[in-house]
């Protein structure tokens, strides 16, 4: 038992495993592009192995989940087997040292004031001074947290990789269009089954209005929102592409617009052959037929494309030699002309089907809609945060150079005799800059 | 004179500028070696004149932005990172060889800007998603990015060449100087590639309500970061140095590319650079 678990340790700290998992993410990312997200219709043959692998939705299937996981885990582990060596050489107990540089150099100045003037050096190339047994020995040292560097990073991965776990636990989001004047208190997520889901306020567009630069590229879409809780108005703002409103920790987008169909219709009405005019009906409701008030007409439906044939009525007539229900197309010259004599075979279309009244549908009326993303995402800062932390580790790491300053120096007769030694871990210029900079001001 | 104009002269300048690092890596002539970065530098200042005059043009025609917002200013801008970042690597390490790769990518990018007739060089407005402050360190972090990888990816296919006794290896730096600024090249990119994919994802987060969503750009600038994050593990923890080097830094710029060009050819949100 002892043995699978140091066996399973020495799995998930291992380099090998890291190496594995960043060319099978790379390769799931590749599949995730390349191959089209999205389920086809029928699935048989090759298809069916790839939707049992749930490779039509790669970043969302247990495969990478489980990926995912696993790269946290083995990032934790390698972090925590390699951490105590790296703290070492952050104390400056053990020398990373890449690069040496030796030199020697007397001077006529005694001990203690040899001694005052290295110290203040090094203070004011701001190294950290580290007080060695022997009386005559100095050792500097600069940059050490660049040794921690590395982990850093790790930290703020594993920060990040925790954020994107509770985003995809945790948020919800969903899509709700809006007309003008209309206020919601919901919004429909999930893409394939969407659900209504109830909001903790009110969102209301006063206005929709997109401009356009004079080449007819969009400038800009905006959405005048009131944003209602317990009937009041809490805020009153423009929503716009790129700066979403947030309320209680909601955010809300600009996302898309377009034009609904309403409930209305404009209905020309011809007596005989004489118009007698054009009026505006609402679906479920019922109008007085012109010239003959007694007969009422109700208007059953409203459609913007009926059985692909554009846009349609359905009317029913209610008059004392019964009731004749039918609907009004659109495009009823298109319809008769490619296929003549429809309308004696199906009189369900004819719109003269009440002589001597005949019904015209000139248009239905349509609304500009708002298409509103809302989104909760406690992940998000997280993300943030942990991004913040790579950044910084990333800096650390490779824009830092950790060097050392050893300085011993001996009485002899001539003078005192100075030893430095100097040592870098990763960029010598840095160091020699450094020691340059002693010698000179010594020497002076 | 009008950017496109200078732009169009700056390519030619490039051309001239590679042929005189050409010259100077085949014969070693001290003499070609300063003319490739004086005309390099002269190239370089010019393209910055360019840009600045694009984005000062675009004041003018009151759309007022960054010179960074459809494919041809793309293309112009990866130019000059890839000329502004060689020139740095030049200054750092005072050898002119992989002046022999830089400039003639540097000319092909600006080139295809100046001469396809695919690629509209006007200046356009915003659109509404374009609007956000984030637009420019996003896009100046990747190309950043993209300009140090192919440094690296030059210095790769260098180290090939450098196999000791062959005819080139006389005229390359030593190979440990080439793995050395591989090293640090990637460094560099890598550290840009990270700012870049974060700046993108806090503008996603204002912009497209999400601050990853697996769109094929953000999924190939994973990939792109994957490989390179794979060579300074390989590096640091298992001491792959030379070869694996080499073929790691080539094999991330062929992703790089993808992640510019490429995704293009797929659906998804970025769709800016049509």
């Amino acid at each position: 038992m002892k043995s699978f678990r140091s066996g399973l340790l020495s799995v998930l700290s291992s380099v090998k495993l890291t190496i594995s998992l960043l060319l099978i993410l790379a390769a799931m990312g590749i599949i995730g592009t390349v191959l089209p997200q999205e389920e086809p219709q029928e699935v048989f043959g090759l298809c069916r192995l790839l939707s049992a692998l749930k490779l039509y939705d790669v970043f969302h299937s247990v495969l990478f989940y489980l990926v995912m996981i696993l790269l946290t885990l083995n990032l934790v582990f390698c972090s925590i087997s390699r951490f105590p060596q790296a703290l070492k050489r952050f104390r400056g107990e053990v020398e990373g040292a890449r690069f040496k540089r030796k030199e020697t150099l007397t001077l006529r100045l005694d001990p203690d004031e040899i001694r005052k003037k290295i110290h203040f050096l090094l203070k004011r190339r701001r190294y950290t001074i580290f007080t060695s047994p022997g009386e005559n020995e100095l050792r500097g040292q600069k940059g050490l947290l660049s040794y921690l560097g590395a982990y850093i990073v790790h930290a703020g991965v594993f920060v990040l990789l925790v954020g994107t776990l509770m985003s995809s636990l945790l948020s919800l989001e969903g899509y709700v269009n809006i007309r003008e004047g209309e206020t919601v208190d919901h919004i429909e997520t999930g893409r394939n089954n969407p659900i209504s889901r109830p909001l903790p306020f009110q969102i209301h567009l006063e206005k929709f209005t997109v401009e356009w630069y004079e080449n007819g590229m969009p400038k800009q879409y905006r959405s005048d929102l009131k944003i209602l809780k317990d009937g009041k108005t809490a805020i009153e703002a423009p929503l716009t592409v790129n700066h979403p409103i947030v309320v209680d920790g909601f955010y809300i987008y600009q996302a898309s617009y377009g034009e609904m169909p309403t409930p209305e219709a404009r209905l020309l009405i011809i007596h005989g052959r004489e118009k007698i005019g054009e009026i505006t009906v609402t679906e479920g409701k019922a109008f007085p037929l012109p010239r003959d008030e007694k007969v009422k007409v109700s208007v059953l439906r409203v459609e913007s494309d009926f059985m692909r044939m554009g846009p349609a009525v359905k009317l029913a007539i209610h008059s004392d030699g019964g009731e004749f229900v039918f609907w009004v197309f659109k495009q009823i010259e298109e319809i008769v002309t490619s296929n003549p004599g429809i309308l004696k075979e199906v009189p369900m279309i004819n719109p003269h089907l009440y002589p001597p009244y005949t019904f015209v549908l000139t248009g239905l009326k349509s609304a500009l809609y708002s298409g509103l993303q809302v989104k909760r995402d406690p992940g998000a800062p997280l993300v943030g945060v942990g991004a913040i932390i790579v950044i910084f580790g990333l800096i650390v790491t490779y824009f830092i150079s950790p060097r050392s300053l050893t300085i011993r120096w001996e009485r002899k007769d001539t003078g005192t005799e100075i030893y430095i030694k100097g040592t870098a871990a990763k960029d010598a210029s840095a160091l020699n800059r450094d020691l340059s900079y002693l010698i000179g001001e010594l020497k002076e | 004179m009008t950017d496109a104009k200078i732009l169009s002269i700056v390519t030619f300048v490039y051309f001239w500028a590679f042929i005189c690092y050409l010259i100077h890596f085949i014969f070693a002539s001290r003499r070609w070696g300063l003319l490739a970065s004086w005309s390099a530098w002269i190239g370089f200042f010019a393209h910055t004149g360019a840009l600045i005059l694009r984005w000062y043009l675009s004041y003018l025609l009151d759309y007022g932005h960054v010179p960074i917002a459809n494919f041809y200013e793309s293309l112009i801008f990866f130019s000059w990172t890839v000329c502004g970042i060689y020139l740095l690597v030049e200054m750092r390490i005072k050898n002119r060889t992989l002046g022999v790769f830089s400039l003639p990518l540097a000319f092909l990018l600006l080139a295809y800007a100046s001469f396809s007739p695919s690629v509209d060089s006007k200046i356009q407005p915003l659109i509404p998603a374009l609007q956000s402050n984030w637009l420019t360190s996003h896009v100046f972090t990747c190309f950043l990015a993209y300009a140090a990888f192919s440094c690296a990816f030059g210095l790769g296919v260098m180290y090939f060449f450098s196999e000791k006794g062959t005819f080139f290896s006389r005229l390359l730096p030593g190979r440990e100087i080439i793995d050395e600024l591989l090293y640090q090249t990637v460094t560099l990119g890598f550290v840009f590639l990270t700012l870049g994919i974060f700046t993108g994802s806090v503008w996603a987060h204002y912009a497209w309500g999400s601050y990853w969503s697996w769109d094929p750009k953000e999924t190939w600038s994973l990939i792109t970061w994957l490989i390179y994050a794979l060579f300074l593990h390989g590096r640091f923890v298992r001491n792959w140095r030379g070869k694996r080097s080499a073929y790691l830094a080539i094999a991330g710029f062929a992703a790089v590319i993808f992640t510019y060009l490429g995704v293009n050819y797929l659906p998804g949100l970025h769709t800016y650079l049509k």
